[in-house]
């Protein structure tokens, strides 16, 4: 009987590890300010930026939780402030980032509960 | 004791199975939905159709492989990929080459926006739906963010009507087609066209 239980807690530990949903996004993200920002698609050009505001320091697995640290990003990634648009960290706040020689739009990632 | 001990492990066991598969069928009538009245080769619940949970716009054939085997079947006309078709022909398909039709299309309006809104911003989620659209070189499936959990936030004018449109790339890649009949003789070769979108986005459109 006792090493029936101790498997079936083991099958059963095993399924709970399956049933983890922590997913990770297959977008880039990347923190600033403690925020985290999806890289979209939607392209931007360089005539709308206004100044080179920092770069992906370091590379994380996870989605990051410390400024500069990007998922999915290299390090050395050039992150911009796009002009006329204040990085407010509000729910629109959005940052140009520099991918392969093309400019794209990051927008704050959100959790709607 | 011991029965009831084994009762509650099955229970624990067999209740997780329910609700994949709960997940599984949903998903599937979602996709006969927005895919009814297509000429696309592949059926929505083939292994072939990609979907992944990002906030990124995906298609049916973006992650098609540069080689892959269709089954044909006689009869109806109907193709798939099972091997398990004793009556059906084989068409191997490999890839020749990929081209840009356009770096940004407009590949219709999103679905999950009806009509025209006076909206200040529209909250994209980072989950994915699919939707069919027509191109020039035939139907095109693409996938987009639907509400729920994580997402984004686009802003719009309020004073302006206002409705979320999806645009990518439209790439189309071409295939030389090997047919053989079902006893694996060659029958002939001929070339076929896929379209796909690839790095979509939501764009804010005005009236």
């Amino acid at each position: 009987m006792r090493k029936l239980m101790v498997f079936s807690l083991f099958i059963v530990f095993v399924f709970l590890s399956g049933c983890n949903d922590n997913k990770n996004l297959s977008e880039p993200v990347f923190n600033w300010d403690g925020y985290n920002y999806i890289v979209t698609n939607e392209p931007i050009s360089k005539d709308e930026l206004e100044e080179k505001i920092g770069e992906i320091t370091l590379k994380t697995k996870e989605l990051p939780n410390n400024h500069e640290e990007g998922y999915r990003l290299n390090e050395g990634t050039n992150l911009y402030k796009i002009k006329d648009k204040e990085i407010t960290n509000n729910i629109d706040s959005v940052i140009a980032i520099e991918i392969e020689g093309e400019y794209k739009v990051a927008r704050i990632l959100n959790e709607i509960k | 004791m011991k029965k009831i001990y084994l009762s509650i492990l099955c229970t624990i066991l067999v209740l997780p199975l329910f609700f994949l598969s709960q997940t599984v069928a949903l998903g599937a009538q979602e996709d006969v939905e927005l895919n009814l009245n297509t000429t696309s080769p592949f059926k929505a619940n083939t292994v072939l159709e990609t979907k992944e949970i990002d906030g990124k716009v995906l298609t049916t054939y973006e992650n098609l492989p540069d080689e892959f085997t269709l089954s044909v079947d006689q009869e109806t006309g109907e193709q798939g990929i099972s091997p398990l078709c004793a009556s059906c022909n084989q068409k191997v398909y490999t890839k020749i080459n990929t081209w840009t039709e356009s770096s940004d299309y407009n590949f219709g309006w999103h679905p999950g926006f009806k009509d025209y809104n006076r909206a200040s911003g529209y909250w994209f989620s980072t989950s994915t739906t699919s939707f069919g659209v027509s191109v020039s070189y035939g139907f095109l499936s693409v996938s987009i963010s639907s509400a729920g959990g994580n997402g984004y936030y686009v802003n719009a004018d309020y004073n302006r009507w206002s409705r979320p449109a999806v645009y990518g790339k439209y790439l189309v890649t071409k295939y030389k087609v090997d047919e053989y009949n079902p006893a694996g003789i060659y029958l002939k070769t001929y070339y076929e066209n896929f379209p796909s979108a690839q790095d979509t986005y939501v764009k804010i459109l005005y009236k």
